[in-house]
């Protein structure tokens, strides 16, 4: 079975949750959305990991979340950056973006 | 993020449900959303809907996982908030206790005095009474004493060894006898103190060697075995550097090579305070003629499932047998089976039990006072505290904060009490007699410490919740509605403190009339006359070792020879010198029978102490030549053997006749002559044992006739001691050496150090009683001025209809005195009881002794006057309209 960008994804997962929340607090539904739309489908990712992630996220205390109303009205459940998450968000993406780029100089280097 | 207050604690026992619930609808809003979404794309409901849930994934994993997250984070984060409240609980406090500094001041010292004290004594009560032997299994290990006629004495050679070839109760027996030595080479010659000990009785008591063996071989134990010995670990750090290489090595002891053989751990050894140990062996000659010696203590260790009783009986047994075989040394003896541990501590129990009693008492009367302060300070408190409530603050609320209020106190004053208790501890042991055995085990440790704990946590509890339950009883808006000031007294707390300051003064009451016992005892005691003069005399003592002075003619000539040298120093006035001081114990006793009277039955001789002493020993000691003459020059070797004998010995074996011209044979062989001669005088009488003990009959020899291979010299000086006992030492070092000179002292600190150990008692609990006067004197004053300020008013109105100053003083007093009154009287009546089972402590004085119940309820009665009699003097000089403005 060919391994497709998903199977990555579960390390990271956080931190692209924290990315999102960074522009604003958003429900579940939303941050997915935004998420796939963003990486134009490339990161279908399944909705039960990203639950798991923000539940485990707010746990540590990298997120909060807060009972609003939707768009349509409906309650959902909102979730926004804390300071810590805020730290967490930038110290991880740096980590990510050189463990990235050694990984691409690797692949892309002509033998 | 915004949080409804207390949504938490609503929601603690259901939170598991709660947060099932809230991941239920968080996830079925997603796949609303996400069936919506796909609806809008073109797909029909019921697919659209079952398309998003298998884009989900595993639904009920990812529920499950969620759930558990959200219960954690909730769990903690009440943690936190609990942990926030008690801060701020214990913040509110500390700034509520600052706004009263001497309310607070008065009540953590009160608190860390009695929770100090307590820790202190039961620190000394665990190492000494309560601590187990540092040996193995030491419930098992008994000693086992000859008991003649009852009375328990040591063991002769002879017997113990039947002893322990028939006995059937014990997987080992063992025998000691003190024995110390002199170490010389590698620094000033030591006198050490050396026990002789059967091969195997560091073994019995299970005591490993921290190096080598702590047992001796076979070859060792035996007559004329090679000179070997023990050490002890502290020895060994000291004298040779912990040397490792120690084992097998060679040290002098009273001028003899003696190989090391093992380091013995000061933790476990046994006796505490020996520094040697060396074999024990009897000559098998005389071994069977031993039996009328007895000088050995046994020690042994119970068979498994062996009772006490069993042992008894079996050694009641064996004693049986050997009287009816050796009549002539063994009628009326037998042996006992006494717990190694109650002979070691047995006569520490009372006292220290009394201790820890009174020091019980002291925290009792500490609590109470501190209930009594927060009593007065709750009901002054009554506006604050009914504001708060109208205010909307929840009586579960109060009732948290004044608990909080007096543990954060009791944490203070328990901290304030740790500090004080290590300093008591330390204290403790450095002021204790060194006779008190065992001290060395006495330290803070953890058990002591948790014990401190709890007493501090349960003091917080008891006087924190007892003025809760007066504050916070409903119906307090009553008071807001008489305006918020000025709150009446109920007779309900003012019944309460009356209740605290009435028992608070009965234990002070009985602490007092124990310690005042103790105090009169102690000058009982001390007005005892020795029996010689102590002021100026100092004394220092010889052991002269058998491999240079075993001839009885060297011994003569040394003790002559020292003699000379020391009259000669200046501030000397006269020298003298005996086998044995009076106050120490250190005779012997021997059995004797009066020639041209029939020879006693066996078991049943007369026995006195005997004393070996020289010419000038008596002018110097003072003892007062009562009839006939003294020793002199010329009762020497080869003239007419000549005894002196005390009053206390004329008055009960010459009764109603004139023993000067008698002749004694004492039961001693030396050299096959029989020790004995004519009694020429009769000397005063002197204290033995110890002040309380009457005068032993006491038979004294010449030294020169009898001399022997240790002495105490007594120096009479005209001037300062430290000077002369210099000029002994370098005296004695002249002639040999090699001899080490010990017990330099005072006879004052003589004759003081024998009564070390009632003095140290009198003085803690005079300590105690003065503690816990001044607390039940803060009682009664910290009521009284409450009362008053509570009076102010009518007293105000009292002086402006014309009430005089001293009517209103009288009437003031009169309240505090009959506090006063009713404590004495329940005080005396406890004290009644108690005082009976410190009889054993007391000499002199009956418990129930009415000097000192009288003495205990004046000063009582006046340290009450005082503290009310302040309190009512300001009262008197109230401004009636100042009071009444107030208002």
């Amino acid at each position: 079975m060919p391994r497709t960008p998903t199977d990555l994804l579960y390390g990271t997962l956080g931190v692209l949750v924290l990315k999102t929340l960074s522009w604003q607090p958003m429900h579940g539904y939303a941050i997915s959305s935004w998420i796939s739309q963003r990486t134009d489908g490339a990161l279908d990712i399944d909705d039960a990991a990203l639950y798991k992630a923000l539940h485990r996220l707010e746990e540590q205390g990298c997120i909060e979340s807060e009972w609003g109303l939707s768009e349509n009205n409906r309650r959902a459940r909102y979730y926004q950056l804390t300071a810590h998450g805020r730290r967490q968000l930038r110290a991880e993406s740096s980590v990510w973006r050189a463990y990235a780029s050694a990984v691409s100089r690797v692949l892309e280097a002509s033998a | 993020m915004p949080r409804v207050p207390g949504i938490r604690r609503a929601f603690r026992l259901a939170l598991r449900r709660h947060a099932d619930r809230e991941v239920a609808e968080e996830f079925a809003f997603h796949l609303e959303m996400r069936a919506r979404e796909l609806e809008a794309r073109g797909w029909a409901p019921d697919a659209a809907r079952a398309e998003a849930l298998r884009r989900f994934g595993d639904l009920e994993d990812a529920r499950t996982y969620c759930r558990r997250a959200d219960e954690r984070r909730e769990r903690h984060a009440m943690r936190v908030e609990w942990l926030q409240e008690l801060r701020q609980d214990a913040a509110f406090a500390l700034r509520t206790l600052r706004k009263t500094p001497g309310f607070t001041i008065v009540a953590i010292l009160t608190l860390a005095l009695g929770i100090g004290a307590n820790t202190a004594i039961f620190s000394v009560v665990r190492g000494i009474l309560l601590r187990p032997l540092p040996f193995a299994e030491p419930s098992r290990l008994v000693m086992v004493p000859a008991l003649y006629d009852g009375r328990r004495s040591t063991v002769s050679p002879a017997n113990f060894v039947d002893w322990r070839a028939q006995n059937a109760s014990f997987t080992g027996m063992a025998a000691l006898t003190g024995s110390s030595v002199v170490l010389t080479g590698a620094g000033d010659p030591e006198r050490l103190v050396g026990y002789e000990v059967s091969r195997d009785f560091l073994g019995i008591l299970g005591v490993p060697a921290l190096l080598g063996r702590s047992v001796f071989t076979p070859e060792e134990g035996a007559w004329k075995g090679p000179h070997v010995a023990m050490l002890r670990e502290s020895l060994w750090r000291t004298r040779f550097g912990a040397n490792p290489r120690i084992i097998g090595a060679t040290v002098v002891l009273d001028g003899v090579p003696s190989t090391v053989v093992g380091i013995i751990p000061d933790a476990s050894a046994w006796p505490s305070k020996a520094q040697i140990w060396r074999p024990l062996a009897f000559d098998p000659e005389w071994l069977p003629k031993s039996r009328g010696a007895v000088y050995l203590s046994v020690v042994a260790r119970l068979r498994p499932g062996v009772t006490l009783e069993r042992a008894g009986a079996d050694m009641r047994a064996i004693s049986r047998r050997l009287e009816a075989q050796y009549p002539k040394d063994d009628t009326h003896a037998s042996a006992g089976v006494v717990p190694l541990h109650e002979w070691i501590v047995g006569e520490l129990r009372t006292p220290l039990l009394v201790l820890l009693g009174a020091v019980g008492f002291v925290l009792l009367i500490a609590c109470a006072n501190v209930a009594n302060l927060f009593l007065v300070r709750a009901t002054a408190r009554e506006p604050e505290i009914a504001v708060r409530t109208a205010l909307g603050a929840g009586r579960a609320r109060l009732l948290r904060q004044l608990v909080t209020e007096s543990m954060v106190l009791a944490a203070i004053g328990g901290a304030g009490g740790v500090l004080f208790a290590l300093w008591g501890t330390r204290a403790l042991v450095r002021l204790a007699p060194p006779s008190i055995p065992r001290l060395d085990a006495v330290h803070m440790d953890a058990a002591v410490l948790g014990f401190t704990v709890l007493v501090a946590v349960l003091t917080g509890l008891v006087f924190g919740l007892l003025p809760a339950r007066q504050v916070a009883r409903p119906g307090l808006a009553s008071t807001l509605r008489e305006g918020g000031r000025g709150a009446r007294t109920r007779p309900g707390s003012q019944r309460a403190r009356a209740v605290l300051v009435v028992s608070e003064v009965a234990l002070a009451v009985m602490l007092l009339a124990g310690a005042g016992l103790l105090i009169r005892s102690f000058r009982q005691l001390v007005e005892v006359d020795p029996g010689f003069r102590t002021e100026s005399a100092v004394s220092f003592t010889l052991d002269l070792p058998d491999s240079r002075y075993e001839a009885p003619a060297k011994q003569r000539a040394l003790l002559h020879e020292l003699s000379d040298r020391l009259r000669v120093i200046p501030g000397v006035r006269s020298v003298g010198a005996s086998f044995g001081m009076p106050l120490t114990g250190q005779s012997f006793s021997l059995s004797f029978d009066v020639e041209g009277r029939p020879p006693a039955k066996p078991g049943e001789e007369p026995s006195m102490e005997v004393r070996m002493a020289t010419p000038d020993f008596f002018p110097t000691m003072g003892i007062p030549v009562v009839r006939g003459r003294g020793f002199t020059a010329q009762d020497r070797e080869g003239t007419r053997q000549v005894l002196l004998i005390s009053e206390a010995a004329a008055a009960r074996f010459f009764p109603g006749e004139d023993p000067i011209g008698k002749r004694l044979i004492l039961g001693w062989t030396r050299d096959s002559v029989r020790l004995g001669g004519e009694i020429v005088g009769v000397v005063g009488d002197v204290r033995e044992s110890s002040l309380a003990e009457a005068p032993e009959p006491m038979v004294y020899a010449p030294f020169d006739q009898w001399p022997i291979g240790g002495f105490t010299v007594v120096l009479r000086t005209a001037r300062a001691s430290d000077a002369v006992l210099g000029a002994a030492r370098a005296a004695v070092h002249d002639i040999d050496p090699d001899l080490a000179l010990y017990s330099m002292r005072s006879l004052d600190d003589l004759v003081a150090s024998s009564v070390s150990q009632p003095r140290f008692y009198m003085s803690l609990l005079a300590a105690f009683a003065v503690v816990a006067l001044a607390l039940s004197g803060i009682g009664i004053y910290g009521v009284i001025a409450y009362l008053v300020s509570q009076r102010a008013r009518e007293i105000g109105i009292r002086i402006a209809l014309g009430a005089s100053r001293e009517h209103v003083v009288r009437m003031v007093v009169r309240q505090g005195a009959a506090m006063a009154v009713a404590g004495i009287a329940i005080g005396l009546a406890g004290a009644l009881v108690l005082t009976r089972l410190m009889t054993s402590l007391l000499f002199g004085v009956k418990p129930s002794d009415p000097v000192t119940f009288a003495a205990v309820a004046v000063v009582l009665g006046a340290v009450a006057l005082a503290a009310s009699w302040i309190p009512a003097r300001r009262a008197a000089r109230v401004d009636p309209a100042l009071a009444m403005r107030a208002e």
